[in-house]
């Protein structure tokens, strides 16, 4: 009996539905995260270092060669510039 | 043919966006229940379900699909925020608390339903139990899995279960004299 009785109730829990609205009002706020996210592009390509390799590379890259782009023209191209 | 979910999730990475709805569609009614039966509220458990999609939408680029299933990772979110939820609103439901009889009792129309008793039953039981237990008798979901969303071995997954059901029985019993 009691068995039966617990059955029961498991066969009424399954049974347990969201509202018809929930889905809708979900996507709603996404639809709304992923407008404020297109707004800040700054955000999007931090987003894109962090989740690509190849990005974080790139930036490493650039960052290297603007930073030593003074040494280069020192040690390279100076000497064929008259003063 | 049904599209995966790892497929599904790809497609959102890469900024179609609208896929998400079927995630949505897919796993909405399974973490509404398993709030609902955590939390024992359909007004907290709306709340909830919200909030893991919206979690999950936010934090999508750190899913990994080689480590976990899609649902088991929402239903992890899910768990976290009603355990959250209910160690800010009601810090006694964490521990060994009330027993049936003694919240029916004042009611002797609410006693003889036998429904509500297991409602009262479950939410009186631990809260590590009552997850493990909504899981696997009410999702249906297997052991490993309940244990990677716990976060847990299998073993303690097994006997929390084992424990949760004979809890629910002593907690039963008096209410079942009652009505006999």
């Amino acid at each position: 009996m009691t068995e039966k009785r617990y059955e029961q109730w498991l066969a009424e829990c399954r049974e347990v539905a969201p509202p018809v609205t929930l889905a809708d009002r979900i996507m709603n706020q996404v639809t709304k995260m992923e407008r404020q996210r297109r707004d800040f592009w700054w955000l999007r390509l931090l987003q894109r270092i962090e989740q690509s390799r190849a990005a974080r590379w790139a930036v490493c890259g650039g960052a290297l060669a603007v930073g030593g782009s003074p040494f280069v023209f020192l040690a390279h191209v100076a000497q064929f510039v008259t003063f | 043919m049904e599209i995966e979910d790892r497929e599904l999730v790809r497609r959102v990475l890469a900024g179609q966006t609208d896929d998400f709805r079927l995630l949505v569609d897919r796993y909405q009614q399974p973490i509404f229940r398993f709030a609902s039966g955590l939390l024992g509220s359909r007004e907290e458990a709306q709340d909830v379900t919200q909030e893991a999609f919206l979690a999950a939408f936010a934090n999508l680029s750190g899913y990994d699909s080689s480590r976990a299933l899609f649902s088991t990772w929402l239903f992890t979110i899910a768990r976290n925020r009603c355990v959250n939820l209910l160690k800010q609103s009601r810090p006694l439901a964490l521990n060994e608390s009330h027993s049936v009889a003694d919240v029916t009792s004042a009611d002797p129309i609410v006693r003889q339903e036998l429904s509500q008793q297991l409602d009262r039953a479950l939410a009186a039981l631990p809260v590590e139990q009552r997850s493990a237990l909504v899981l696997a008798e009410i999702e249906e979901l297997p052991y490993a899995e309940i244990a990677r969303i716990e976060r847990t071995s299998l073993g303690t997954v097994k006997s929390r279960i084992h424990r949760a059901k004979q809890r629910l029985q002593s907690l039963l019993e008096p209410a079942m004299r009652e009505s006999r």
